[in-house]
């Protein structure tokens, strides 16, 4: 009972922080609409390396984060809804297989590059063909995997960075 | 504790080259003569060729895409989208560019002309 209650404190921890990181970062000026740097995967990161969350409770956090942002912002159900879930999904998977494979021989910003470039090549496959019907957006591919790079390499750096603090901070509380 | 190693080091550096390759590996030396423009939108296909300068108005799903072909190049003028991302896009003149507005559901395309036209409903003149 108190395992349930914790998972779900945790639950609703996560998809208010990652709500909170992407409607603050659509926030952002940015020269083009897509260039989000994705500090929202930040708590994705984190939740790979809980002990209770398994795949499927991830996959419910970013379903729910979908939901609130997409209504928040007036975009439910649209097509930027469906590019948005089906994209973070494919990174989440390729995150969490990276995770998995190579355990603590990589750090987050490695998982994170993985993870931005696929959810970039899942980005335009899936915007290529739902607004065009074909897969000629994917000829922009290797302009759009640089800047997916380098906000990848951002990105895990800060979740390295917080898992180490919430480390040192678990190590402090149960002292 | 979390610290970059020697594995992300291995996976960033592969990952960088592959992308910087595949910009820097795809040089089109074939003159403007050789290329066409392919404009999709929702309801048609139209090729032009960048030897004539041209301005061309197409009806997207906001409103107009005004796109204009000259000397071998070809932009989006004006766009009636919020964000205005394919004016933003500049020139493109090299076979594989593309602009697209996304809120329009028009997309230009540069090809060779020896590529087979796939899908053309018009070759405009």
């Amino acid at each position: 009972m108190l395992q349930n209650k914790d998972k779900l404190k945790k639950y609703i921890l996560a998809v208010s922080l990652t709500s909170i990181l992407y409607i603050s970062e659509s926030l952002l000026p940015k020269p083009f609409p897509w260039m989000r740097i994705g500090l929202s995967n930040i708590v994705f990161m984190i939740l790979l390396n809980e002990k209770k969350f398994f795949l499927r409770d991830i996959f419910a956090v970013l379903l729910f984060r979908n939901l609130i942002v997409s209504i928040i912002m007036g975009s439910f159900m649209s097509q930027f809804f469906i590019i948005s879930l089906f994209s973070s999904g494919a990174a989440i998977i390729i995150m969490f297989i990276a995770d998995r494979i190579f355990k603590e021989k990589l750090s987050f910003i490695g998982i994170s590059v993985l993870g931005s470039c696929m959810n970039m090549f899942a980005q335009l496959t899936i915007g290529s063909l739902l607004v065009y019907n074909n897969l000629l957006l994917l000829g922009m591919l290797r302009y759009f995997l640089l800047y997916a790079f380098f906000s990848g390499l951002l990105t895990g750096w800060f979740a390295n960075e917080l898992s180490n603090r919430l480390l040192r901070l678990n190590n402090v509380v149960e002292k | 504790m979390k610290k970059s190693t020697f594995w992300d080091k291995l996976i960033l550096t592969f990952v960088f080259a592959i992308i910087i390759a595949s910009i820097f590996f795809n040089a089109d030396k074939s003159s403007y003569l050789d290329k066409k423009a392919i404009i999709y939108s929702k309801t048609k296909v139209i090729s032009y060729n960048l030897e004539d300068d041209k301005d061309i108005e197409i009806e997207g799903l906001k409103g107009k895409v005004n796109i204009k072909i000259r000397n071998g190049g070809l932009w989006v003028a004006a766009a009636e989208c919020p964000d205005k991302t394919c004016v933003k896009c500049g020139q493109i003149s090299e076979a594989g560019q593309s602009i697209a507005c996304l809120p329009n559901g028009v997309m230009v395309l540069i090809e060779n002309s020896s590529d087979s036209g796939s899908i053309i409903d018009d070759v405009a003149k």
